[in-house]
């Protein structure tokens, strides 16, 4: 943002050296501190995160860029910014008034708007890694932002859905979930017909933005296909 | 604010203002090879390897990079060399500009083990050629890393 000159402060805090923020725990809980950066997430045990972190832009961004950072910045195409809403993430922030907790579904309030505070900082996420995750990414190149992207969270149980969080990017004017895709697979059997009634409700349900990247109705397609994908990869 | 930065092997203590790139702290001591292309943290001109990892120097203040070890297209060692070697060989270089960016993200996949030319592809994803020569440089790289 400074490099681009759409921000500017009398005063950078540079927090890149507060240990505190930055470990990184997998028990029944995984524990990710906010600095913990991109590509050390790349050969996480955890397979969903792993699929997340390698489709974050390049080697080079991956090497500085922090999930903590990602999910603060809060851009509507950012990549751990869907990952953590399907993954449905506690966000611990720390603040002069000292710390919270604020659940995922709360947090982002529109594009680069949060429910952080001012003087708040994200800590770290907490959450559990999904029994079945995938996350399908369209971007015009590799290292671009996507044009559209879906974060798919499930348990599937004897060939049933038990329950999913779908999050998408490209669908709103900030990440979100979709519920009506999310109740539609509920309890269905992952078969190709359920599949492709869930792409065509995800159709239905965003309300893509358009921009110099897309238009509407190229993200809608690109949602629907990108659902289909990542249900099929389940 | 003093910092200090091992680059290519040498310790260097310099006094950089905060506000300085490290790219700019890396050229001001001689090492040339790293460019200043885009100088908006998009062309990957300027990527050098920062404790290891492939970072654009131009995206980094130089204050961040105390006590670093950074490697520039200036290294030299066996798989350097062979990358230059192959470089060569394969005309991966046309105008040259990103060639720096391009041998120092090579050496790091090279290191790291890519595994296959579409690794090799979306590694230096974030280094651009504007001469297009993409082809050349991804044959260098496979050679080296034996693919």
């Amino acid at each position: 943002m400074l490099k681009l000159r759409v921000a500017s402060y009398g005063v950078l805090v540079d927090i890149g050296r507060v240990r505190e923020l930055r470990y990184l725990r997998y028990g029944d809980v995984v524990e990710v501190g906010a600095l913990v950066r991109h590509y050390e997430l790349e050969e996480s045990p955890c397979g969903f995160l792993r699929g997340v972190a390698v489709r974050i832009g390049d080697p080079q961004v991956r090497s500085l860029g922090t999930v903590g950072g990602s999910l603060a910045h809060a851009d509507p195409f950012g990549d751990w910014p869907a990952a953590m809403l399907a993954l449905g993430a506690v966000v611990k922030a720390a603040g002069p008034n000292g710390a919270r907790e604020i659940a995922i579904d709360d947090f982002f309030k529109g594009p680069y708007q949060t429910a952080l505070e001012r003087g708040e900082l994200v800590a770290g996420l907490e959450f559990r890694c999904p029994p079945r995750g995938a996350y399908v990414k369209f971007a015009r190149r590799h290292n671009d932002f996507a044009l559209a992207a879906v974060a798919v969270a499930a348990e599937v149980k004897e060939g049933h859905v038990s329950w999913a969080r779908v999050a998408a990017l490209g669908a709103a004017d900030r990440p979100v979930r979709l519920r009506k895709v999310e109740a539609l697979l509920s309890g269905a059997p992952l078969t190709a017909d359920v599949i492709t009634s869930a792409a065509e409700a995800a159709a239905k349900e965003a309300q893509p933005p358009a921009d110099f990247r897309a238009s509407a109705e190229y993200r809608r397609a690109l949602l629907s296909v990108a659902v289909k994908r990542a249900l099929a990869r389940l | 604010m003093k910092i200090a930065l091992r680059v290519n092997g040498v310790l260097h203590e310099v006094d950089v203002e905060p506000r300085k790139l490290l790219v700019h702290v890396l050229r001001e001591l001689g090492y040339k090879s790293v460019r200043v292309g885009c100088d908006t943290a998009t062309c990957g001109a300027c990527t050098v390897l920062m404790d290891g990892r492939p970072v654009q120097s131009c995206n980094v203040l130089a204050v961040q990079a105390d006590g670093a070890e950074i490697y520039t297209a200036d290294y030299s060692d066996e798989v350097m060399e062979r990358l230059r070697g192959a470089f060569k060989r394969h005309h991966a270089a046309q105008c040259g500009f990103c060639t720096s960016g391009m041998l120092t993200t090579a050496y790091y996949l090279v290191r790291r083990g890519v595994k296959s030319e579409e690794e090799v592809v979306e590694g230096l994803s974030g280094v651009l050629c504007r001469c297009t020569g993409y082809q050349n440089i991804i044959n260098a790289v496979k050679e080296v890393a034996g693919l």
